[in-house]
């Protein structure tokens, strides 16, 4: 068992009192190697990597991350595509009560490839932990949708970490879904080495009763003309905690790069803890980098508008936090993972 | 459209580099370093009541005890070894009238044009140069107000001030704050005093003048500001160095506090040479509808760490933060401020330029902290970066921290460079690429310019547009 890790640490640190820097989780139980099921369309290839030959790929968790994993896994589960691949992977980690797991993935996009991957975390009703690492590689002119789905339970400790580089035109984008677990410890980070290289990443979260989500998204630019959009949607409910780090750094060379980062974040209870970071670090004049944060209620002519429908603040909360959610989950391209998430929105509603 | 880029040169700063070297030697200095024995004497220099020189003992005893920061930048080319902490002139008796004030020193502050802005447009003058202030002057008619304007350490001399001043000295900024409110806790000496009484309005903006001279050296003027109910004023903050090839510090501490539906305005033009390092630490607390203004231009200093904080402590009290930092050239200027949400009602408004060239570096690092009593409350950040080359470097380091629902909160910044599209449009107009990127960076740089009084804007105009004006080429 580790005493204390740290993961999620921002690229550049700002004042200790905010406690924004890093995450630090203690009492981390040494994890196994959890049993997975996947469904794997042809063409696309399937075998074992050495984790050490992907030891270059940085993650957003960070190294502290990379030692756990190390501690209990070897090999990464190597998802490669040559082609472009018309039915999706799909991945399933079930998390049983007590799980502490860990799961390595590795996906490969070659050149010209296109390749859909479907990863859904369930279960972990009772409590244990869970960490998954995934890295990648984009070759030029390919294109990796990963999308992401949590629905963990509120005991479980999960960490999700992701990183990786696109080549030449290269293409990566992130859709994930938070909808559970008691702590969360999420992040990607990308290089955009190849010129005109793309991140799109979309996340859509909802926390409530006593969860703490802890997140850490960057986007490193050092091609030419590369773009990126980080867009987070957020409801959070009852006492709820949520700590959310993007960071865009242009660097040197990246000459005509454009990145965006929004978060807009709906706090429906009085006690919710909402806490932003989003960095910009620019070494390189001739981008442009944006920004913004919206945090709030909702506002109370939306609300006067709908109750006077006849419809009770409770529903229109409801239906205003699941509005933000299916702005991300429409997003998915898959029609068996938009019914997964609609049928357990309905149920956490009926609940 | 022509690509080729003009150039744009760093501030000319022959204004404020010029030495007084005949001063240099003219000066009494206490041994380099920070011991026990030196922070003594300073209380002895000072004629320290009990209190304060136990304060700055315990203050030593922190600054030993608390690490340098590991989030900004580099401060490893100060050794606190090699600077004097205390540095007078060998006549630091204080004036009330410039004809008194020594030539060699009056001479500094003519060229710097303090007694010709007294003249023309404050309502009073305070003059600090090195540790100690060698004039301060408050217009008659203030003084008939009740307006006190004085130094400090004379006026924690007076039966009638003494309490107010250890009720307020560094509560707001206690040494535990940070290792160089720490050191400044040790061996602060100068700065001023200002008391507004309930419901006066200074119509005329009050000044205080830093010039640190000595190669070497520290400053660490404290101003104690306490602006009574329904009370206003401007205060305007300026300060300037000779470059030494040495390290010089400024660890400076400024409390303001701000009454009930009281307004203060506190302006700086921050002008330090490039030998600099700039700790400065600087706070207001505004009681139920007050409103604490800032008004800031940071363009001198090797290193800078400048903050400012707002504390909203009273229902409806308000914060704005308006700033410009220019890192030219070897500057590395890490500013922006902190507001703290901590009654319902409150608002806070963040509008910040940030422009960077040659290899300095600028960045805007900001907190904004609602806490959960702080139902109703507003605040909006806006920070916009501008950079000038290839060369520079520009960050935006953003922080919010909210703890209740009922709170309505915004955030944009913007990073980018001068649009080619806005040089094509002036340049159809008429205008050489020069005259219209400089307009354009003039511009920028406004929002600064437009809050300050129109006959004091001259050293800000100086710095922020008709400098870069008079230097693109």
């Amino acid at each position: 068992m580790r005493d204390i890790i740290k993961v999620n640490e921002l690229p550049s640190p700002t004042w200790r009192w905010l406690k924004m820097n890093e995450a630090l989780l203690k009492n981390v139980e040494s994890l196994k190697e959890k049993e997975v099921d996947f469904y794997i369309p042809k063409d696309v290839q399937k075998s074992k990597i050495k984790r050490n030959e992907i030891s270059k790929i940085k993650t957003a968790l960070g190294s502290d991350m990379d030692m756990i994993i190390d501690e209990a896994i070897d090999q990464a589960d190597l998802i490669a595509s040559s082609d472009k691949i018309m039915g999706p992977v799909r991945i399933d980690i079930d998390y049983l009560n007590n799980d502490n797991s860990a799961n390595s993935f590795m996906i490969d996009a070659k050149d010209n490839s296109e390749i859909y991957v479907i990863m859904k975390f369930t279960g972990g009703s009772g409590k244990g932990t869970g960490a998954v690492q995934t890295k990648y590689k984009v070759g030029k002119n390919a294109k990796i949708t990963l999308v992401q789905v949590q629905t963990l339970g509120n005991d479980f400790r999960f960490l999700n970490d992701i990183g990786g580089e696109c080549d030449e035109n290269g293409e990566f984008k992130l859709i994930q879904l938070v909808l559970g677990g008691k702590e969360t410890y999420i992040g990607s980070r990308t290089e955009l080495y190849g010129d005109k290289s793309n991140l799109e990443t979309k996340i859509a979260y909802k926390t409530a009763s006593e969860e703490f989500l802890d997140m850490n998204y960057i986007s490193n630019h050092h091609g030419k003309n590369t773009y990126c959009d980080i867009k987070a949607n957020g409801v959070m409910r009852d006492n709820s905690h949520k700590m959310f780090r993007g960071t865009i750094d242009f660097k040197r060379g990246c000459a005509g790069s454009l990145g965006n980062e929004n978060e807009d974040i709906l706090l429906l209870d009085e006690n919710v803890i909402n806490r932003t970071i989003p960095v910009i670090l620019c070494t390189e004049e001739d981008v442009e980098g944006n920004h913004g944060a919206s945090i709030g209620k909702l506002d109370e002519n939306t609300m006067f508008y709908l109750t006077s429908r006849g419809i009770p603040e409770e529903d229109v909360l409801e239906m205003m936090a699941k509005a933000r959610i299916d702005g991300i989950k429409n997003l998915i391209e898959d029609e068996k993972t938009v019914q997964f998430i609609d049928l357990y929105l309905n149920d956490m509603g009926a609940n | 459209m022509a690509q080729e880029k003009a150039k744009i040169a760093d501030i000319d700063r022959t204004l404020y580099d010029f030495r007084n070297e005949e001063n240099e030697s003219n000066t009494y200095r206490l041994d380099e370093g920070l011991t026990p024995q030196i922070v003594e004497q300073i209380s002895k220099e000072k004629n320290d009541p009990d209190w304060m020189r136990e304060f700055r003992q315990k203050s030593l005893k922190i600054y030993n005890e608390i690490d340098v920061p590991n989030w900004g930048p580099s401060i490893d080319g100060l050794d606190i070894e090699h600077i004097a902490t205390y540095v007078k002139p060998k006549d630091n008796k204080m004036h009330a009238d410039w004809d008194d004030v020594p030539e060699e020193i009056k001479d500094t502050f003519d060229r710097l044009g303090i007694p010709e802005a007294e003249r023309e447009s404050l309502a009073g003058v305070g003059a600090q140069y090195d540790s100690e202030l060698v004039y301060h002057n408050v217009q008659k008619g203030v003084a008939d107000l009740g307006v006190v304007y004085s130094d400090l350490e004379s006026a924690m001399h007076k039966e009638e001030y003494s309490d107010m001043i250890k009720e307020h000295f560094m509560k707001l900024v206690p040494p535990t704050d940070h290792k160089f409110a720490a050191l400044h806790g040790a061996v602060w000496s100068g700065g001023s005093f200002v008391y507004v009484p309930k419901g006066v309005s200074v119509t005329i903006p009050l000044q205080s003048y830093f010039r640190l001279n000595a190669p070497g050296a520290g400053q660490f003027e404290h101003t104690l500001i306490i602006v009574e109910e329904g009370a206003y004023l401007h205060f305007i903050e300026g300060c300037s160095a000779p470059k030494y090839n040495v390290a010089n510090l400024h660890a400076g501490c400024v409390e303001l506090y701000v009454g009930k539906n009281a307004t203060l305005r506190y302006s700086t033009i921050e002008n330090w040479s490039k030998n600099m390092y700039n700790l400065n630490t600087k706070r207001a607390i505004c009681e139920e509808g007050g409103k604490i203004e800032w008004i800031s231009g940071s363009f001198g200093s090797h290193i800078s760490y400048l903050y400012p904080m707002s504390i909203l402590n009273g229902d409806g009290a308000r914060s704005e933060f308006t700033s410009v930092t220019f890192a030219g050239n070897g500057q590395n200027l890490d500013t922006g401020c902190k507001v703290v949400h901590n009654a319902p009602r409150t608002t806070s408004y963040i509008n910040t330029r940030s422009i960077s060239k040659g290899n300095g570096i600028s960045t805007f690092r900001s907190a904004v902290v609602v806490n959960s009593n702080a139902k109703g409350s507003k605040s909006a950040v806006s920070c916009q970066s501008l950079m000038l080359d290839k060369e520079s470097r520009s960050d935006t380091i953003p922080a919010m921290d909210i703890r209740t629902d009922d709170a309505d909160i915004g955030h944009e910044a913007k990073i980018g460079r001068i649009s080619d599209e806005a040089v094509f449009y002036l340049m159809s107009r008429g205008m050489s690429e020069e005259e219209a990127k400089a307009l354009i960076v003039s511009g920028f740089a406004d929002n600064v310019g437009k809050e300050l009084p129109l006959e004091y804007a001259v050293e800000m105009n100086n710095l922020i547009r008709v400098e870069m004006v008079g230097a693109m080429g």
